[in-house]
């Protein structure tokens, strides 16, 4: 059995585990990134599109430029790294297993991991389309790793359920290969991602966007010959007589993400609602040691905010290891933190009373759209710690906000705080 | 050309238990299917259900033969090492008026066989044996004898050891025309032409179709939908099988766990025409979530991960037709609705049966040998045990599948088993690929790449399930390049 | 005082911030003016995208013998937009060597535009 020892081991050499392992090589610990694909980069090879690095880098990069910058940096600083090596097994204890051809079984020893594993898309069978099993069906990630790495088309005509940007990117992207986009098909009312992609990979294609339509059935029993569409209403029910046939050899599915979670069960650790794992402000999870940072933790949509979030990963495993690694702490005093009205989910769940008169960074989504809102720290009194207007809030644009809880007069006793998106009350004078 | 002594028409749990049985005697048999892979039809869309068989009607043959079928699968299992749970079932009364029903199935169980049945009265006890059950339960019949097996994986498990004992199969035979000319039969398929002295229709829902080849038309077969829903693994852990008090028409619709730890809910029964119909429907998947919601009230809809369904052969008797037919030498074995997975050795046995009086040798085999090894399953191994296999066989350390674990290894093993997989559902119903909570989402490219491998096609040709179930229509720039020779513009 | 004809030539939807003011190219003659942008930005996106619309290009390159077999690449600069499909015609049909490293020019000054083909990242055997 092959043995490693290391300060910080990295599950994942995406994006998020890139980042957090060169804050931890440059803080002269040692560290270990474990990757299960053939190559470091994660999912942000296959996003060949622009966009990304504007915040990081003010640069517009592509993705795998992107990627490529850590990669680099990776190798200048000599980060080891194993390759095609997946983890079978994390324990309470933090010991760690892997498995890959060359080495065998692998044991790990760290004083931390920090979980970078990324998510995963939501499938048919999660959304219970009917209809027979045909071939023809993907998910918008797994027809762009096709298109875009292994080299393949999956089908001629397309029809696009969900207009994340994932879908959107994909219509242009299969248009741009030569094939017909039919057309992208959003449940709700409104575009689900950026308006820049609904105008530069729709529009300028004559795209058409069906909004409040959703896919009710599959046809081809053999290879898929086409989908029926439906109007929905506001709960989301068939609205009878609304159906269309739309023909087509392909549909693709993008129809939201879900952190992968299985190592972090495995590991004990208490999964949250939005499906990543319960952290604390420094991002620990409930297991001691082990921190999670990036689409694990929670679904981004911009890469430059992972990086953000996995140095601060890299940072607090650091300091973990530096002061409280191996000693017995007395039980920690906590604050919950919950999701309240129109608030789908908040990280970090807990924040431990002693870190109050420090800055934590809040990142949460909304449930629906809203404009000229407030948003409102509330404890369980009702008392307002702190509030923030904010001109308009979607859900697929994640929100971030650093507050010092102690500055703002939290009361020391408090035992949870609610946060909430509220529509603002009239004001006489727009701010904003 | 071979002249077999009995051709099995049709791959599915029925065929292959009875083509393993055979494999035991001195006979040469072959076993035709007519899709890309043995256990493509009702075998791999059922309930999975070892009924305890007290619940068929006493004048019918499958109450007998579901009973004794039952017995003989500890045996079956010893040998063949496929996945088999006896964990129990729940006959669920919801109301008062039904516990009288349930008192006399177990009267006349017990009478005929049934061990263990018992009615249970006591909420609390109920509630601890299966604590997922709905509190407006007010009494159970308990089935201890039941339990749930994976059919298509016993399915692969009876052919692989057929193979092993000298029984021929082949696959994409769809038998089109029957000539039976001096006591032989001449079965012609698209590619083919086999010979026998027998022959056994054992095809599912076409089997009148094939039946009608020989001039026999003396049954009807009825195709009736069943749809499911599957949950993730994670969401719920049942402990027993639950089914309502049942109706007439069906045993109704289960919640009921499966051997690899999943829960599922179904299946509907609608009567349809089209013999290829598995689509599944909004109606139906409604009507699941209600009755199941009747036994088991926080259904994790929200873990689902897949909704298929299955067809049964329902026979105008509602019984098995096991015949004998008046023509000699070809044998019915139809209409097999549930419970015949549970009744299939005990068939297998009064298909030999017949044989014997059709003059067929059964002296056994000097070489044959009932056992099928288990299996090797990576996730069965200890980490002394994994470490050491990797090292003897690298692609026992690329983990190809990572919700289930499932290295390359045990994908070769799938595709180069006797009979083993040729497509994509292939390899996932052998060995799991694809099964799990991301439905493939991250193995597909690479269980494509590699039954492309070993089986020496391009990633294009690489299919589902056979014929024009391709996943890839071509290379990346093929398309762009073909619009830009043909000067087809946008 | 002639009465020239005024009408709205095209509805340009802002992209520079998430308001996504709807902007109006009108015509007044022979002349044209931009209405309902609220920012500098704004105009000058509507001002660009009316004229002379431009797009980034990303896409793929066959490559030979290299650890994959397409590297992804872009544009250096925007490709106007009604010369995109010539220039996804042309990359479909070439094809690249490995090893390549990010930034290498793989098409220089396609479609004769001025604009080089460059590649996204490194590729190596």
């Amino acid at each position: 059995m092959k043995k490693y020892k290391a300060d910080v081991v990295i599950i994942g050499a995406g994006a998020a585990g890139l980042a957090a392992a060169i804050e931890v090589k440059q803080a002269d610990l040692s560290v270990l990134i474990i990757e299960r694909d053939k190559e470091l980069g994660g999912i942000t090879l296959q996003c060949i599109h622009n966009g990304f690095g504007l915040k990081e880098f003010e640069e517009e990069l592509t993705g795998p430029e992107y990627a490529q910058r850590f990669i680099n940096q990776v190798k200048d600083l000599k980060i080891p790294y194993i390759l095609d090596t997946t983890v079978i097994e994390i324990t309470k204890d933090k010991e760690l297993y892997a498995v890959n051809k060359k080495e065998g079984l692998i044991e790990v020893e760290a004083k931390a991991i920090i979980l970078a594993m990324g998510c995963r898309e939501k499938t048919r069978g999660a959304i219970n389309i009917p209809g027979f099993r045909p071939t023809g069906i993907y998910t918008a990630g797994q027809a762009q790793r096709f298109v875009n790495i292994e080299g393949y088309l999956p089908g001629n005509t397309y029809v696009i359920l969900g207009s994340g940007d994932i879908g959107m990117i994909m219509a242009r992207r299969l248009t741009w290969e030569g094939c017909t986009v039919k057309a992208v098909v959003e449940i709700q009312p409104y575009v689900s991602g950026l308006l820049r992609n609904q105008v530069q990979c729709l529009e300028d294609y004559g795209i058409p966007l069906i909004t409040t339509y959703t896919v009710t059935r599959i046809h081809g029993r053999d290879r898929i010959k086409g989908v029926t569409i439906s109007k929905v209403g506001r709960n989301f029910d068939r609205i009878i007589g609304s159906d269309k046939f739309i023909e087509c050899d392909t549909l693709l599915l993008s129809v939201g993400l879900i952190p992968e979670n299985e190592l972090t069960l495995q590991a004990g650790a208490e999964l949250s609602k939005n499906g990543g794992p319960v952290v604390d402000e420094n991002l620990e999870t409930t297991i001691e040691g082990i921190f999670a940072c990036g689409n694990v933790l929670q679904v981004h949509d911009l890469v430059d905010l992972v990086t953000a979030e996995s140095k601060r990963a890299g940072k607090n495993a650091i300091e973990y290891i530096n002061s409280r690694y191996g000693k017995e702490l007395k039980k920690k005093e906590i604050i919950k933190c919950i999701p309240g009205e129109n608030v789908n989910y908040i990280k970090p769940n807990i924040i431990n009373k002693r870190n109050l008169s420090e800055e934590i960074i809040f990142t949460f989504r909304v449930r629906h759209p809203d404009r000229r809102v407030l948003i409102q720290f509330k404890d369980e009194n009702n008392s307002i710690i702190h509030n923030r207007k904010k001109s308009y809030v979607i859900p697929s644009e994640m929100l971030e906000l650093n507050i010092n809880l102690g500055e703002s007069g939290i009361n020391p006793d408090c035992k949870s705080i609610t946060i909430e998106v509220i529509p603002r009350p009239e004001v006489l004078i727009e701010e904003d | 050309m071979t002249v077999y002594d009995i051709i099995i028409i049709g791959g599915g749990v029925i065929g292959c238990c009875i083509a393993r049985t055979l494999s035991k005697y001195d006979l040469k048999v072959a076993l035709l299917e007519r899709e890309a892979d043995i256990a493509s039809g009702t075998t791999k869309a059922n309930s999975g259900v070892v009924h305890a068989g007290y619940a068929s009607p006493r004048e019918y043959v499958k109450r007998d033969m579901c009973i004794l079928g039952n017995k003989l699968y500890n045996q079956a299992e010893e040998e063949l090492n496929f996945p088999f749970q006896r964990i129990g079932s729940f006959v669920v009364a919801l109301e008062d008026s039904q516990i009288k029903k349930l008192e006399e199935e177990r009267k006349l169980g017990i009478q005929d066989g049934v061990p263990g049945l018992e009615l249970i009265l006591d909420k609390e006890k109920i509630k601890y044996m299966e604590p997922n059950l709905t509190d407006e339960v007010v009494g159970v019949l308990h089935a201890p004898s039941a339990g749930i097996v994976s059919p298509y994986e016993m399915t692969y498990a009876l052919a692989e050891n057929a193979a092993m004992n000298g029984v021929q199969f082949f696959r994409n035979q769809k038998v089109r025309r029957i000539n039976h000319q001096n006591y032989t039969f001449v079965l012609k398929t698209k590619t083919g032409e086999f010979k026998s002295n027998n022959v056994i229709n054992a095809a599912g829902v076409y089997g009148l179709k094939i039946s009608k080849l020989v001039g026999l038309d003396y049954f009807k077969l009825m195709p009736r939908k069943g749809e499911y829903i599957l949950f993730d693994r994670n969401a719920m852990h049942l402990n027993k099988i639950l089914f309502p008090t049942p109706t007439k028409v069906s045993k109704g619709i289960l919640v009921c766990p499966t051997v690899s730890g999943n829960t599922f809910v179904g299946p509907t029964a609608l009567n349809i025409n089209d013999r290829k119909d598995t689509a599944t429907t909004e109606a139906g998947l409604k009507e699941i979530l209600e009755g199941g919601s009747k036994l088991v009230p926080n259904l994790p809809v929200r873990a689902s991960i897949r909704n298929f369904a299955g067809l049964r052969a329902v026979p105008d008797t509602y019984d098995f037709i096991i015949d004998n037919t008046d023509v000699y030498g070809f044998i019915n074995v139809v209409g097999i609705l549930s419970p015949g997975l549970t009744s299939c050795y005990a068939i297998a046995e009064r298909v030999v049966e017949f044989l014997e009086l059709l003059g067929a040798n059964t002296k056994i085999k000097e070489d044959y040998n009932p056992t099928r090894p288990k299996p090797e399953r990576f996730k069965d191994f200890t980490k002394e045990e994994l470490d050491r296999k990797i090292k003897e066989d690298p692609s026992w350390g690329r983990i190809i599948c990572r919700c289930e674990t499932i290295p390359e290894k045990e994908i070769l093993n799938a595709i180069h088993a006797p009979v083993g997989a040729t497509t994509v559902d292939g390899v996932k119903f052998r060995c799991r690929p694809g099964m799990g909570r991301c439905q493939a989402g991250f193995c597909r490219p690479r269980v494509i790449e590699i039954l492309s491998r070993e089986l020496n096609i391009p990633y294009e040709e690489v299919m589902k399930r056979g014929e024009d179930t391709n996943f890839l229509v071509a290379k990346t720039k093929e398309i762009a390049l073909l619009r830009l020779k043909g000067g087809v513009e946008e | 005082m002639s009465e020239s004809s005024v009408s709205v030539v095209k509805v340009i939807r802002c992209i520079v911030c998430p308001t996504g003011c709807q902007i109006k190219a009108i015509s007044k003659g022979s002349e044209i003016s931009f209405e309902g942008y609220t920012c500098k930005r704004g105009l000058e996106y509507a001002e660009q995208e009316y004229y002379e619309p431009k797009r980034i290009l990303t896409t793929t390159i066959r490559v030979e013998n290299g650890f994959l077999p397409l590297i992804p690449v872009r544009s250096n600069k925007p490709i106007l937009k009604d010369r995109l499909r010539d220039a996804l015609n042309e990359i479909a049909q070439a094809e690249v060597k490995a090893p390549i490293k990010m930034g290498a020019v793989l098409i220089e000054n396609i479609l004769e535009l001025d604009v080089n083909i460059i590649a996204s990242r490194d590729l190596g055997k």
